[in-house]
């Protein structure tokens, strides 16, 4: 056979054979894991808020130890686009389905989330998901119900905008407080006899603290408000069911209507918080603040028709969800440049950080100079041998770059990474928690990658973007998170050069303070416990407007003053005409309080708002460190406390 | 040259010696010149990063460019063209060994040099912006700049020789030319460029600029090497046998 035949023969035989070779596998078929999310509430996630997601994964093969990342980004599509990356290690034990909860922000312009399992450098699963189509502008209200009974509140949108209802599984409820970020409430009906596990219970109140509205209602579903897991959240204990007419109903600005048809109600006793309206020594409608939030108890179930048909009942939700919460994604500001941001440059302000002076590097200019001029004027007439010369010109350079360096670097100025942190929070006397939000700012005169430790497996944090320079577009950062055990690690938050990075966190932490105010005829008595492991500092008692200074409350300690009318600054901070006691009011303070006073306190216009604690707390309020930041000399770290006074 | 004479070259002449601490008083200048001077919060409000550290390493490399050319062209020396003239016609000194030892002299001297004006650059550190490794960097493409600096004086005056404008304009272009070429053209090998780039922190720490130049300055001490044996051929011709005489 010639070669010519030999190559014909062979073309032949491929064209005949290549039809019947198996194709290339896909992505999917080279999957060795399955995965499957689900995002925000049953697919409906609030735009602009964090979202909770579950990402399922099945392994049909065997046991391995594997890596899970959540990637979501948004923004540009040049270069590295803005966003999340969520990594946490996992392992998968054969022939199982892993149920992962992550929590990601869904801001405005999301585009993709993208999951990926690996095990030992290979991907072995892969999933995409299109965002967009799963995030809504609408409100949402999220209801714990084994039927589609509370529909009927999405007509409470009205003008304000849509709402909708959504029905989580149980088992999906999220087990961190920011999976609820994109909820109005969440209105508890009845589990299906399911039990909430204890972390999810702990999410919820979590989230109520940083003003969201748990509502449970009554009926005969009450009686499993109790064995699903919520006791410690119900404001009532359930005793039992009983029917009754013309309940009456708190339906807001302090008017109660009665509610026309015989009900069956939940028979309960108060445990905890307000009765609103009570039938006899039933309580009717129950309502418990805690933290930011409340929590309701209604004694009657409102998804039946006659409650459904009654015309107050739009009157009697408004009342019940009005909320004042203030969603955790968007607390960074994106201002356009670092400094504009109000927190930052009250901070800045105040920082003892400072460029070394020109004294000082004229003193190092001139003390080199004047160790080379004997070494450098002058030929071999001077009589120095040129090996000589030579030592001792390197021996005074390199005494002048060590001491160029311990002065301009170590000693005036540290080239590495400072920051500077503010907090404020915010609790109810008694409540044993507080809702905290630390704003950090952090800066470096030489660029620089920055790692944030978090003493928390769900952070919720928010870099903000930054400009070189007012004229050039926003940097978006992308973060990394790295969730292990309780801890996470955060990268990607990177400080350009003497330029400063703002990122915000949030979280709900023990806090254990009592505040309790009684009138007395002349003045008021005050009582403050200080149940936490740091001292509380220049404590004042803010009452309609008027300021009573307390004093320092030590870690564990308790303090009781009995004060006089006449005790009482006027126009305290926290009113619109402070300016006058500002001098008073921190006359026992450094400026720094007094400017961090300001800025936190900013239009707050608490003055006549409900009395209150206002005190300070030294170093920062939640458990997070920088890698590479100097020690808590160069961090001044403050937190404003605010807590309410017991009813 | 000999350890001797070169230690004398440059470390016993009054005007090399003067040439240096000018040096050190020059960056010393520099330095004071653009020190920060406003508050840490201006500069972050701004936006406005000192640029400290790239100015005094800009001035350090042009100062060392001018002397470094200065040196290699014997400027200093008391009468440069004769004795490098006499030492190429009139002696049998190997050609080879004569521009090695002004190359490793040279090295060395611009090591003196970098090490006399690296405190400024140590002082600059944390105000510019930049760590140790950014610094050695800037000290490395200094260095190689200022010894093909020399190697380019050197050469225009085995070319010229001491006669005045004509080396000193060659000697300019000799050395500007390329700058600006690698400037505007091959950007990744300007020393320029790599030192204004030190301080933006993007993380390549890149000594191509470095690279070249000591290329530059090894190929020039090559050219100086064929430009001498060529007038050393053309000293035979004309007189045959000067150099056995010696």
């Amino acid at each position: 056979m010639g070669p010519r035949r030999f190559l014909a023969c062979s073309a032949l035989a491929l064209f005949l054979v290549a039809p019947a070779a198996p194709p290339a596998l896909s992505a999917q078929e080279k999957s060795l894991v399955r995965c499957d999310a689900l995002v925000g509430f049953n697919g409906t996630a609030r735009e602009g808020r964090f979202a909770p997601v579950i990402l399922s994964v099945e392994n049909p093969g065997a046991r391995m130890k594997a890596r899970i990342s959540l990637t979501v980004t948004w923004g540009s599509l040049r270069g590295v686009p803005p966003g999340w990356t969520i990594t946490r290690e996992a392992v998968l034990d054969a022939g199982s389905t892993r149920r992962f909860p992550f929590v990601i922000p869904l801001p405005r312009d999301v585009r993709t989330l993208q999951a990926a399992v690996t095990s030992q450098g290979t991907e072995v699963g892969s999933l995409r998901v299109e965002l967009q189509p799963l995030s809504t502008a609408s409100r949402i209200v999220a209801g714990i119900s084994s039927d589609l009974s509370l529909d009927s509140i999405s007509a409470l949108g009205g003008s304000a905008g849509s709402l909708r209802v959504v029905y989580p599984r149980v088992d999906d409820l999220p087990q961190a407080w920011a999976g609820y970020d994109g909820v109005d409430a969440v209105i508890v009906h009845d589990t299906y006899f399911q039990q909430l596990r204890a972390d999810q219970v702990d999410a919820l109140e979590r989230w109520v603290v940083t003003g969201g509205v748990l509502v449970f209602t009554g009926g005969a579903a009450a009686l499993q408000h109790e064995p699903a897991g919520f006791g410690r959240l119900l404001p009532v204990r359930v005793t039992g069911l009983t029917q009754r007419s013309g309940v009456p109903v708190a339906v807001g600005g302090g008017f109660l209507r009665r509610m026309p048809g015989r009900l069956q109600l939940a028979q309960s006793l108060p445990v905890q918080g307000t009765v609103l309206a009570s039938e006899g020594d039933l309580p009717v409608m129950v309502r418990h603040r805690l933290g930011r939030g409340s929590v309701w108890f209604l004694a009657f179930d409102p998804t039946t028709a006659s409650v459904a048909a009654w015309d107050g009942w739009l009157s009697m939700w408004r009342n019940i969800l009005d909320s004042d919460r203030v969603p955790a994604l968007g607390a960074a500001d994106l201002p356009a440049l670092p400094m504009e941001d109000p927190w930052i440059a009250g901070l800045f302000a105040a920082s003892p950080i400072a460029f070394p002076s020109v004294p000082a590097l004229l003193v190092f200019i001139g003390a080199y100079l004047a160790l080379l001029v004997p070494l450098l004027v002058g030929g071999p007439g001077r009589g120095m041998r040129a090996r000589a010369r030579l030592l001792l010109l390197v021996v005074v350079s390199v005494c002048a770059g060590l001491a160029g360096w311990a002065v301009f670097n170590r000693l005036l100025f540290h080239p590495g990474l400072q920051t500077i942190d503010v907090a404020r929070v915010e609790a109810r006397s008694g409540d044993g928690l507080a809702f905290v939000t630390e704003k950090i700012g952090a800066f470096s005169a030489s660029a620089r990658h920055v790692e944030v430790r978090l003493g928390s497996s769900d952070p919720v944090l928010e870099a903000a973007g930054w400009r070189a320079r007012p004229d050039l577009p926003l940097s978006e950062p992308h973060l990394s998170l790295t969730r292990a055990g309780a801890r996470t690690l955060v990268r990607g938050i990177d400080v350009p050069r003497l330029a400063a990075r703002v990122v915000v966190f949030q979280d709900v932490v023990r806090f254990d303070v009592s505040v309790r105010v009684r009138a007395t005829g002349s003045g008021l008595e005050a009582s403050v416990s200080n149940g936490n492991g740091k001292a509380l500092r220049g404590c004042y008692i803010l009452v309609s407007g008027r300021a009573y200074p307390l004093g320092d409350v030590a870690a564990g300690a308790s303090v009781q003053r009995t004060f006089a009318a006449s005790d009482g600054l006027e126009n305290p901070p926290g009113t619109s005409a402070r300016s006058a006691a500002d001098g008073a009011m921190f006359r026992d303070a450094d400026s720094r309080r007094a400017a961090i006073f300001r800025i936190l306190d900013e239009g707050a216009g608490q003055g006549a708002g409900p009395t209150r604690l206002v005190a300070w707390m030294d170093g920062p309020a939640l458990p997070i460190s920088f890698t590479g930041a100097r020690p808590t000399g160069n961090r001044p770290g403050l937190a404003l406390v605010s807590v309410e006074a017991a009813q | 040259m000999s350890v001797r004479e070169g230690m004398h070259a440059y470390l016993s002449d009054g005007r090399t010696l003067r040439a240096c601490l000018y040096l050190a008083a020059a960056l010393g200048l520099a330095l004071l010149a653009v020190w920060p001077r406003g508050t840490l919060e201006a500069a972050v409000r701004t936006g406005q990063a000192s640029d400290t550290f790239t100015v005094v390493c800009v001035c350090f490399l042009v100062s060392l460019l001018y002397l470094g050319a200065r040196f290699g062209a014997e400027d200093f020396a008391a009468d440069p063209r004769v004795q490098l003239t006499e030492l190429v016609t009139l002696t049998p000194v190997p050609l080879a060994s004569l521009v090695a030892g002004r190359f490793v002299f040279g090295l060395l001297h611009t090591l003196v040099l970098l090490l006399l004006g690296a405190p400024f650059l140590v002082a600059a550190m944390a105000v510019g912006g930049v760590g140790f490794p950014q610094v050695l960097q800037a000290l490395a493409i200094i260095g190689a700049a200022s010894l093909a600096a020399r190697m380019c004086g050197l050469c225009a005056l085995a070319l010229v020789g001491a006669r005045r404008p004509a080396r000193d304009i060659l000697l300019f272009f000799a050395v500007t030319a390329p700058a600006a070429a690698a400037f505007f053209v091959r950007p990744a090998a300007s020393s320029f460029r790599a030192i204004a780039s030190l301080a933006r922190g993007d993380g390549s720490l890149s000594l191509l600029p470095a690279g070249v130049d000591l290329a530059a300055a090894i190929l020039l001490a090559a050219c100086t090497l064929g430009v001498l044996s060529g007038a050393r051929a053309r000293a035979k011709r004309r007189a045959p046998g000067a150099g056995e005489h010696e």
